[in-house]
């Protein structure tokens, strides 16, 4: 609440000004390329891993990989050794569960010799998370919509911290499907026929996974217990919860100064106080270079201890007898041109790179202007693969 | 010589009537005075006299002219007078008493004048000599006396004298070393020896020669060298001393004061700076000198030598001002008509004022008057102000009411849109003073000020803020050497959020701060080497850190009501300026503040040793009403030394020390509306400061021009800072979102004024650095890897001109420019990937700066006329603000768009502002 409020006011306040915002540069030539760490090692035993990049631009579309590193982790007398699959993921080369009361170090060093350290982490307590569940109800922004909720409670008080993650998987169904598609039948000529489209294209399975920061604290309660916290709101107007919705919550228990870094981090994030008048800078994890004490690296070394649930539901558990939310994209009918002033009309390009899909001919022009022979929709809307994938992935159940 | 002498001053009558010239004269008067015999004159020839009236009084005339020459009728009008005249080529006719003046030069400068010689004694006047010198400008000042040395010798055509004699103290006839002797007007100049004796050279005629030591009065006299001569001179003891009181034309005083670091602003003055929308600002006046920059533009706030905005202690007849700024602090809130001067300190601060680490700015309003009624007021594009004065009790008792306020919300109620009809954007700020010498030995004052301040953010929300303050003041003379000063006041700030959007999330947020302060100071006089100053201060607090409430039936906003803070500050100070040699003055103080939180309320006490968290809070303390919560004392130590190398030129040295108990919290670099005050507890500790200071002093050409070169070092320990993330508003626990660090700052400021002449002005330059170091054992806790880094407001390059030019008496131009390197901000510089999620980095805390700062303005000041008979005196104003159009950033900020992290600026004034004032002054 506190931050809204605060956010009411910059926003408030900005109008005020707005005539006279102009767009400028920072000058930013020399762009250090800060090496960022995602290391988090928890108690299943599976092969682990861990994530090496350097920081990219604004304009630049993901991290710049690091190649090369020499990746351990040392546990006691005991040193795992991660070797680099693919470019900037390193796995171990043998399969371990953190365990607790041992202190977990983490090293890199990189191809051009600069060392990395992370402080000495013991493994979090173990809490399991009770219960799952998704209910109906309105957020604070006074949107209808889903709720899934986490309840937690580890009766020795010594978990405390938590960050979750999660996996949604939900069901797809093309609402436009045909049973034709048109095709190009010579380029050259621009001619263009029908032919049988698959069933496989009306349903499909789609897989997202969280990409926000969620932590949560029992600090300030009497007793260390979740109750209801929130892991992920879904607007009643989310495609993802139109048919069948799944989704798979993991809990991790975080250290302390784990969730002071993530909560700081997930502060300067957040869309609503990201370039107010909160206090921005750099956040400091526990990973430090040890060959220059200036240097800053972005990371932090976790060790924690996960459980998760998976639940599922319809959208008509909560939503009988009401219409659907509106479709992952609008499906708007167009009738392309086949050919144009001395060439190929629309039609063919968009056939060419599959981005709309047939709907129906065209027979009486529709009221387009220079109709083609057919009425085409995206391609979305007629073919779900434009979204996912056709088999339900391996746990799915109806 | 003519030039010279139509450039009279204002204690001059003139009449001036644009009509046809004649040279006769037909007129019958009989016992009629000869002013009304002037004015017939100047109706019926064209002429215009210039005459001091008073020479005029009880003179009557009975005459019968029939065309004659008016040469022939002014020799019998003044025939039976001491007045002689001077007709110049433009058919002015100036009147002087007992002298004459002469067109030519040198040839006659001796000797002729027998002609019209009315006195026995002829006295030549050098055309130069400005006879009617400082009349304007000191008009309770007695007359100069005018002492004759020497007979005057026809045969010798000797050019120089010499002037001998002794200067004593009057009340213990012992001579006087080391005083100055200065002639206005000249270079010349000499100082007494041991003996108290002095031998100077001077040229013939009139010379105006002052006698000048630190602890006396100034004594002047006009003295006409005939021949060689001597004059002894007497002085009295000063009760000034070293008091902070702004006599302009004080030659030397910015070389003789021991305070250094102090700037004195007249606020009459500040109508010859070019204004913001037609306001005059004594805070933008301010910030044009070395060592005072302001925040930024539309920012409230100033940084002065590399301090925090919240560091400076704005005092208006001895109250408190929290944030006496209008629209977020584009106008000032103090109504430059109704203030005195202003004085700023922010170097040595004298013992007498404490509670801040950088700077006093000490306001004093205008006395009412009390002899007749009188105002001012101005018009322009978005305010008008108002002030009138009028005696209650003749010559005794006096009520002054100010008012400004702005037209902005009758243009909005007119405007067509709908939206915008509805919306509010208001300010005014009201003054009242009121004073009234009981006796010669009591004197009793009382000040009220209210400013407040309303804006529609939405079209149903509405952003308030107000400044409210009351003071008492009684001053009691127990002799001329011991007197007292009790006040007694109490300030109040706060603002209100009135939020009603569409959503459910309306709310009405507020935040009150209030102190009640009661002080006495004495100031005695012991002997002439001695003056003792004293006193004691007791301040309460009450804050309100804020509440929150839901607005309407819907609203979702959990009702929060932060638990109000409460503190006493008490101090007891003891001062002395001692005047070790003739040369040498220390005022040495010595200031004991003390600081109490008191109950009731709750803190948390937490674990020692480590970082401050809901983790590692072990207690939750809870005080009862008025239990003593937490204590601080800091003795707090106040040195300056000022040792006269010569009369115009002094080295001074200061040290301070002193210590600060609230604190305004902001995230922000400037100081923003929201910003609330938080007082010192068991978490978070007073600041404290130490200022080292050196400085040199030079006047030329009798302080013509002042010069100086000031340095200073300061350190700082708790001052405020914050952790990344922080959110300071509504924040129960802000203990764990403030840091404190070390503060460190130095710089070099350069000053060069000029203070008459035609063209005035000053040039200033900074070089100044401010660093904090926000070190800790914990990682959360420390800023930059726990180095000195660049704080909020350090900005190492700060020039300002302020210049202006009288092309004629009424006519006159003016400029400023200022030039400030941009302020450090830290930046978003790239993005990262973690755990899925994208995040972005942002560069070391102040790593980056926003663009420099420079703005030019201009203006043009047309004066109404000067007869002094017509009701009231006028003069608009037309000004050019940022001439350059430099679009100067007023924040900056950064939007996520399409992946992309821009950095925009926001501007103020980008463009040129135009404005044109009238102001009236009746």
């Amino acid at each position: 609440m506190i931050r809204s409020v605060h956010y009411y006011v910059i926003m408030l306040l900005a109008p005020l000004f707005l005539g006279c915002s102009e767009e400028f540069n920072f000058e930013n030539e020399t762009f250090d390329f800060i090496l960022v760490i995602d290391a988090t090692l928890t108690d299943e035993m599976k092969i682990q891993t861990i994530y090496i990049n350097r920081v990219h631009r604004f304009e630049e579309d993901g991290p710049n990989k690091v190649t090369g590193a020499t990746v351990l982790v040392t546990a006691g007398d005991k040193v795992y050794e991660f070797k680099e699959e693919i470019p900037g993921t390193y796995n171990a080369t043998e399969r371990f569960a953190a365990q607790p009361d041992i202190a977990y170090t983490l090293s890199v060093t990189t191809k051009n010799g600069n060392q990395y350290s992370s402080t000495p982490v013991t493994r979090t307590a173990q809490t399991t998370m009770d219960a799952l569940y998704a209910k109906r109800e309105t957020n604070d922004d006074g949107i209808d919509g889903i709720s899934i909720n986490v309840d937690s409670f580890d009766p020795s008080n010594s978990s405390q911290y938590y960050r979750f993650e999660f996996e949604e998987t939900f069901k797809i169904v093309a609402p436009l499907w045909r049973d034709q598609d048109a095709y190009i039948i010579l380029a050259e000529e621009c001619l263009v026929g029908l032919r049988p489209r698959s069933r496989d294209k009306i349903t499909c399975y789609r897989s997202e996974e969280s990409n926000f920061v969620n932590v949560a604290t029992t600090i300030a309660l009497n007793e260390d217990r979740l109750e209801g916290e929130l892991v992920r709101f879904l607007s009643n107007q989310d495609y993802r919860i139109s048919h069948r919705y799944s989704i798979l919550v993991r809990q991790f228990v975080i250290s302390e100064r784990s969730y002071v870094y993530w909560d700081s981090l997930g502060d300067l994030i957040d869309k609503e106080s990201l370039f107010s008048q909160t206090q921005a800078g750099f956040v400091a994890g526990n990973i430090k270079s040890t060959s220059n004490a200036a240097e800053r690296v972005v990371g932090f070394f976790d060790v924690s201890t996960v459980t998760s649930k998976r639940i599922y539901f319809n959208y008509t558990d909560f939503y009988p007898n009401e219409p659907l939310p509106p479709y992952a994209t609008p499906c708007t009918p167009d009738s392309p041109a086949q050919f144009d002033a001395g060439g190929c009309g629309p039609l063919i390009p968009q056939l060419l790179n599959n981005s709309s899909v047939y709907l129906e001919d065209n027979i009486d022009g529709g009221g387009f202007f220079n109709p083609g022979p057919f009425i085409m929709v995206p391609r979305a809307c007629g073919d779900c693969t434009a979204l996912g994938q056709t088999e339900p992935p391996e746990f799915w159940k109806e | 010589m003519r030039t010279k002498l139509i450039i009279f001053f204002l204690g001059f009558t003139c009449h001036i009537f644009a009509q046809e010239i004649s040279d006769r004269v037909s007129l019958t008067t009989s016992d009629a005075p000869i002013e009304s015999v002037l004015v017939q004159l100047e109706t019926q020839t064209g002429y215009t006299f210039f005459y001091v009236a008073e020479w005029l009084e009880g003179l009557q005339l009975s005459a019968n002219f029939i065309d004659e020459p008016i040469d022939s009728v002014l020799d019998s009008i003044f025939a039976d007078t001491v007045l002689n005249y001077y007709i110049t080529d433009d058919y002015k006719v100036i009147l002087v008493r007992n002298t004459v003046v002469y067109d030519a030069l040198p040839n006659g400068f001796f000797g002729i004048a027998d002609s019209i010689q009315i006195t026995t004694q002829q006295e030549a006047v050098p055309a130069q000599a400005p006879i009617f010198y400082n009349e304007t400008r000191k008009p309770e000042a007695v007359p100069l006396e005018t002492v004759r040395i020497g007979k005057e010798n026809r045969d010798r055509r000797q050019n120089r004298f010499i002037l001998q004699g002794t200067l004593v103290n009057s009340e213990t006839g012992q001579p006087l070393e080391n005083v100055a002797i200065t002639i206005n007007n000249s270079s010349l100049g000499t100082a007494t020896d041991e003996a108290g004796q002095y031998s100077i050279e001077l040229p013939a005629g009139e010379n105006l020669i002052s006698a000048n030591s630190l602890g006396f009065q100034k004594v002047t006299k006009r003295i006409i060298m005939y021949n060689n001569g001597s004059f002894d001179f007497t002085l009295k003891q000063s009760l000034e001393g070293l008091d902070e009181v702004l006599l302009i034309g004080n030659l030397n005083k910015n070389v003789e004061d021991t305070n250094m670091g102090t700037s004195e602003i007249d606020v009459a003055q500040i109508k010859n700076i070019p204004l913001v929308l037609g306001e005059r600002d004594v805070f933008k006046a301010a910030a044009t000198l070395p060592g005072i920059a302001s925040a930024g533009e539309g920012a409230s706030g100033y940084n002065v030598r590399g301090g925090k905005t919240d560091q400076n202690l704005i005092l208006l007849d001895n109250g408190v001002l929290y944030n006496p700024v209008h629209f977020f602090g584009i106008f000032s809130a103090i109504n430059p008509f109704t203030s005195n001067e202003v004085t700023v300190y922010k170097g040595h601060v004298p013992a007498k004022f404490g509670g801040r680490l950088s700077s006093v700015f000490d306001i004093k309003t205008k006395q009412a008057n009390t002899t007749k009624f009188s105002g001012e007021a101005s018009i322009g594009p978005v305010t008008s102000n108002l002030v009138l004065e009028t005696p209650i009790i003749k010559n005794k008792a006096g009520i002054l009411v100010g008012g400004r306020t702005t037209f902005s919300n009758i243009i909005l109620r007119n405007l067509d849109e709908e939206e915008l009809r509805k919306s509010e954007a208001s300010f005014y700020d009201v003054v009242v003073k009121y004073n009234h010498e009981l006796d010669e030995k009591n004197k009793i004052a009382a000040t009220g000020y209210y400013s407040s301040d309303a804006f529609s953010i939405t079209s149903d929300s509405l952003f308030s803020y107000n400044n409210r303050m009351v003071t008492m003041q009684w001053d009691h003379a127990f002799n001329e050497n011991h007197k007292a000063t009790i006040s007694l006041g109490n300030s109040d700030y706060g603002f209100n959020l009135d939020f009603d959007g569409q959503s459910n999330r309306n709310f009405d947020l507020g935040y009150q701060l209030n102190e009640t302060n009661l002080k006495t100071s004495v100031v005695h006089k012991l002997n002439e080497r001695h003056t003792l100053g004293y006193g004691i201060s007791g301040k309460l607090y009450r804050n309100d850190p804020g509440t929150i409430a839901p607005k309407g039936e819907n609203s979702i906003v959990t009702p929060k009501d932060l638990n109000r803070e409460r503190a006493l500050e008490s101090a007891v100070y003891v001062s002395d300026i001692f005047d070790i040699t003739e040369r040498l003055t220390a005022e040495a103080g010595l200031r004991f503040s003390f600081f109490a939180a008191l109950g009731e309320g709750v803190q948390n006490i937490y674990l020692e040793g480590s970082p401050r968290s809901d983790a590692t809070i072990v207690e939750t303390r809870s005080f009862g009403s008025n239990e003593v919560v937490e204590s601080y004392t800091t003795p707090e130590y106040r040195v300056a030394l000022r040792y006269l190398l010569a009369p115009d030129l002094s080295v001074k040295a200061s040290i301070n020390r002193q210590a600060q108990y609230l604190h305004r919290l902001t995230t922000n670099t400037t100081a923003s509306p929201v910003d609330t005050w938080k007082l010192s507890d068991i978490n978070i500790e007073p600041q404290r400061g130490v200022q080292y200071s050196l400085g040199l002093f030079k006047n030329f050409k009798q302080g013509m021009y002042e010069t100086s070169i000031e340095g200073y070092y300061k350190t700082a320990t708790n001052v405020l800072d914050y952790k990344v993330g922080a959110e300071v508003l509504l924040n129960e626990r802000l203990e764990q979102e403030v840091l404190q660090g070390e503060g460190k700052s130095y710089g070099v400021e350069f000053l060069l004024k000029k203070t008459k002449g035609r063209l005035n002005g000053w040039v200033g330059y900074t070089y100044a650095r401010s660093f904090i170091k926000l070190d800790s054992e914990f990682e959360e806790a420390r800023v930059n890897n726990g180095e000195f880094f660049p704080s909020n407001f350090d900005k190492p390059h700060d020039f300002s001109a302020v210049a202006n030019f009288k092309i004629t008496k009424r006519f006159s131009f003016s400029g400023n420019f200022v030039y400030q390197t941009g302020r450090p901000v830290t930046v978003p510089v790239g993005n990262f990937i973690v755990n899925n999620t994208e995040f972005v980095l942002f560069s070391d805390r102040n790593e980056f700066r926003i663009p420099d700062y420079y703005r030019l303005d201009l203006s043009f000041n047309v004066e109404g006329n000067h007869k002094v008979k017509k009701l009231a005196h006028s003069f608009w104003n037309i000004s050019v603000y940022n001439v350059l159009g430099r679009n100067n950033p007023y924040s900056v900020f950064f939007v996520a768009e399409d992946g992309d992290v821009k950095a925009f600026q926001t501007s103020i004034f980008s463009v040129p502002i135009p404005t044109i004032s009238y102001n009236l002054k009746f």
